[in-house]
């Protein structure tokens, strides 16, 4: 990879566009992908929670749950919360690829 | 398409791990004699692309959101067994630090859409552009690669969400985990996914295909020949 500086820079542009895709489904009201409610929206719509699902929902607690770092609504601060989980999210994803690989893959002198 | 914690019943979610774990194991021993270590960037770079590209959430006006997955991209790109870590690796990094995708859920999630999306989208690749190296083919491969790789995994996704009514009820026959049946998952899962999020994987696929194409063809795992791959 010769032009490492514009890979660089072409992911943390990506990563600045990124909250589009978090504005543009509020702009057409566009709700939760299928399938992906939390157990108050099943509450809501079914009238109940299932039991497994009530047992196994909460069972991990992540550490910028739903992209969100700053969560008053707003959507500057969803924006930017979103930016920088793009950011934290390709450093992981990179970072965890050299890693394995790293591991699995033998090295040939380059 | 990220499947939450609670969604699966064991008995969905635990066969799942081990499909996927079979399927990391041979990915491993694929990609140790096949790739060397100057396609580790390769490899990384389709994974942060990976997971952008997963941010843009898009919406089904009115309806529901979704999203690409880069899967399609990512295997004519380094090799579908290659895109099998590559995407596995995301989905795990997703469940773990963003609570996107349960963490019980990440073998059946890495099964559908880094497994099942990766070897489907290859072999539509590889069906439609056969040896051909005419432009308008490679870019038509590439958009159906991606829009039927996109799909299938919906429907895998779709699938598991339906069966779980059937499997895992209380005596009373009320839903323990997705409480929605086959006729309804499938639908609910494959229409947005065939009218536009799948349209939308075809594009990424074809368009970035066509640039890595235009730069330089032999960086494509696909459209190397068996013997020129190192």
């Amino acid at each position: 990879m010769r032009d490492r500086k514009k890979i660089v820079l072409s992911l943390v542009v990506a990563a600045l566009l990124t909250p589009l895709g978090l504005l543009l489904p509020r702009l057409f009201r566009a709700g939760d992908a299928w399938g992906e409610w939390d157990t108050d929206d099943i509450a809501r719509t079914l009238g109940y929670v299932p039991d497994g699902m009530a047992r196994l929902a909460e069972l991990w607690r992540a550490p910028i749950p739903d992209y969100s770092i700053w969560g008053d609504g707003s959507w500057l601060a969803a924006s930017a919360s979103y930016f920088v989980s793009a950011l934290v999210g390709i450093i992981l994803s990179v970072g965890a690829s050299y890693l394995v690989l790293r591991f699995i893959v033998k090295r040939d002198g380059n | 398409m990220h499947i939450p914690d609670g969604y699966l019943s064991p008995k969905t979610y635990i066969p799942a791990f081990g499909v996927s774990l079979f399927f990391w194991g041979v990915a491993m021993r694929v990609v140790r004699k096949t790739l060397s270590s100057r396609s580790i960037p390769y490899l990384a770079l389709s994974a942060a692309f990976s997971f952008l590209v997963m941010m843009f959430n898009v919406p089904e006006p009115g309806g529901t959101t979704g999203h690409a997955v880069g899967g399609a991209i990512a295997s004519l790109l380094i090799g579908p067994w290659a895109a099998v870590i590559s995407i596995s690796i995301v989905l795990i990094i997703q469940a773990l630090f963003f609570g996107d995708g349960g963490i019980t859920a990440i073998g059946a999630n890495s099964f559908n859409m880094a497994v099942l999306m990766p070897f489907v989208s290859y072999l539509v690749f590889k069906g439609i552009a056969g040896r051909s190296r005419e432009k308008r083919r490679l870019a038509v491969a590439a958009f159906l690669s991606g829009y039927v790789g996109l799909n299938v995994a919906a429907l895998c996704t779709a699938i598991l969400f339906g069966i779980q009514p059937y499997i895992a009820h209380s005596p009373q026959g009320v839903p323990l985990y997705a409480p929605y049946p086959l006729q309804v998952a499938v639908p609910a899962m494959l229409v947005p996914h065939l009218l536009i999020f799948g349209v939308v994987e075809g594009i990424i696929t074809s368009l970035v295909f066509l640039y890595l194409y235009s730069r330089n063809p032999m960086a494509l795992y696909v459209m190397r020949s068996e013997d020129e791959r190192p």
